[in-house]
């Protein structure tokens, strides 16, 4: 009986050509080694981001300060019958702060004024609710983006953290917080590659207190562009900030932070190679302030979003006709 | 108060030192792991941010970049780990700056075997052969036992020869 030898799987062959442990450093080597960022503008940005963490790290310690503070006259309130003189008198001396979310009451002083809490929404989201996902905040944006742009690629995430779960690393927690960005690559009628337009959302955040002033207030001001930064009359913080870059890339940033504790940073960034964002600053900011961002939305537009968007698939207007498609799963 | 400034001033500059000769080797870190140029910047943006924000910490760490790579291969892990409703397709931005020397072919290649393994595995010949970690330092990094990183690595290893079969040739004079 001819015996029939097996067929050499490929990756039979490669183990015998080599690529040995000692190859793999040189493979990785010739493939990046020569691979340059733009680093002046990623430091820049990085530094921005750090401060930012720090402020929001700052408020929440604040915050759990001002709570721990309340907690502890309530209680010495409680006991104070009960206490001996000398322990009386020490409560009295504490300032008075007026319950959380009472807002500023007379004799509050500034802590109390300061840690006032935005309004988070209901961890478990009763009803039809649900936390912002990513293709629905795709669809948000793709709604906003002008008539003369079409979008191809995106990439939506979402993170949303419930009561205790830590939403991030490096002490980024918060009791409920939604988190999600949505990206489309835009392109002229032509199919001309205009860039990219992005939308951060974060929700409850740190309340509007004096920090938000500071963070927006363009420092540091770009070395090659614009910023302005100041309050809205609806008791926003809005800066508005166009950089051009070395590569030749132009990018406008709205960043804005909502009275309700909800942040959109929406950035419009010209295509790789150079050219101009895709959209006007002047757009952008309307597009960052439009009401369509909202941190929790209807169930049933959730559903719809993550039916219309199919992954790995381009975004032109042929391929958003709705399909089956199982909502996107964790993991 | 003016004291403050001073110091906020000198963190900044000592920040920036720090990230203008680490960030390039931190972006092909991130580049290798993620295998998209725009989410790289963002990936190392992110872990100079965090670094930024706890720089009395970094600077006084045994090794600064040994900390900033570990937050960066958390910032990556973090990230994988979100609940990811879509991806761009892994290779739709690459090369967009090709830097002279390099090897578009091969990155496009690499990058595209490397997408296939799980991000930890990645995340461990990263690590092992592109950051020269030995087994025990890539375990306490990615909060992993020795043992688990040599089976995770010679299981990458083995993924990648088989992806990367079809080029080996031109890939390894």
């Amino acid at each position: 009986m001819p015996s029939i030898a097996p067929e050499p799987e490929p990756w039979d062959a490669a183990e015998r050509r080599g690529l040995s442990e000692d190859e793999v450093r040189p493979v990785f080597e010739r493939a990046v080694g020569e691979a340059v960022p733009d680093l002046g503008a990623l430091i820049a940005g990085a530094a921005e981001q750090g401060r930012a963490i720090r402020l929001r790290r700052r408020a929440a310690v604040l915050g759990t300060v001002a709570a721990v503070a309340g907690l502890a006259v309530g209680a010495g309130l409680l006991l104070r019958p009960a206490m001996p003189g000398g322990a009386t008198a020490a409560v009295s001396a504490l300032p008075v702060l007026p319950p959380l979310g009472a807002g500023t009451a007379a004799g509050a002083g500034t802590v109390g004024a300061a840690v006032e809490p935005t309004p988070l929404p209901s961890p478990s989201y009763p009803g039809e609710k649900v936390a912002l996902t990513g293709p629905a905040a795709v669809m948000v944006l793709l709604s906003l983006l002008p008539a003369d742009l079409r979008a191809s690629e995106y990439a939506g995430q979402d993170e949303s953290a419930g009561q205790g779960e830590s939403a991030g690393q490096e002490g980024e927690r918060s009791a409920t917080r939604v988190v999600v960005v949505a990206r489309v690559r835009v392109r002229a009628a032509d199919g001309t590659d205009r860039g990219w337009i992005e939308v951060h959302l974060q929700s409850a955040l740190a309340p509007a207190v004096s920090a938000p002033a500071d963070a927006y207030g363009c420092t540091p001001r770009p070395k090659n562009g614009s910023c302005t930064g100041a309050p809205v009359p609806d008791g926003s913080f809005r800066q508005l900030r166009t950089d051009h870059r070395a590569d030749g890339v132009s990018e406008h940033t709205a960043d804005l932070l909502r009275a309700d504790g909800v942040r959109i940073i929406a950035t419009a960034t010209g295509p790789a190679g150079g050219g101009p964002a895709p959209i006007t600053l002047d757009r952008l900011a309307k597009l960052a302030q439009s009401p369509g961002w909202q941190p929790v939305i209807d169930r049933d537009a959730a559903v719809a979003a993550a039916a219309k968007l199919r992954p790995y698939q381009s975004l032109g207007s042929a391929t958003i006709a709705p399909t089956p498609s199982r909502p996107p799963s964790g993991g | 108060m003016v004291v403050g400034r001073r110091r906020a001033a000198e963190e900044r500059r000592e920040f920036e030192e720090f990230a203008q000769a680490r960030g390039t080797a931190l972006f092909r870190t991130a580049l290798l792991l993620c295998g998209d140029w725009h989410l790289a910047e963002d990936l190392t943006q992110t872990a100079l941010a965090r670094i930024y924000a706890s720089w009395g910490r970094v600077k006084n760490a045994e090794s600064p970049a040994a900390y900033a790579r570990a937050v960066l291969v958390r910032c990556y892990l973090s990230h994988r780990r979100l609940r990811r409703s879509t991806e761009l397709p892994v290779l739709a931005d690459l090369p967009e700056l090709p830097a002279p020397d390099s090897d578009p072919a091969l990155r496009v290649a690499l990058l595209a075997a490397l997408a296939q393994l799980p991000p930890k595995d990645r995340a461990v010949l990263v690590l092992r052969y592109w950051e020269d970690r030995s087994v025990e330092q890539t375990a306490t990094e990615l909060q992993l036992t020795p043992g688990t990183v040599r089976v995770r690595t010679l299981r990458a290893l083995t993924r990648l020869r088989r992806q990367l079969a079809p080029q080996l040739d031109t890939l390894v004079p």
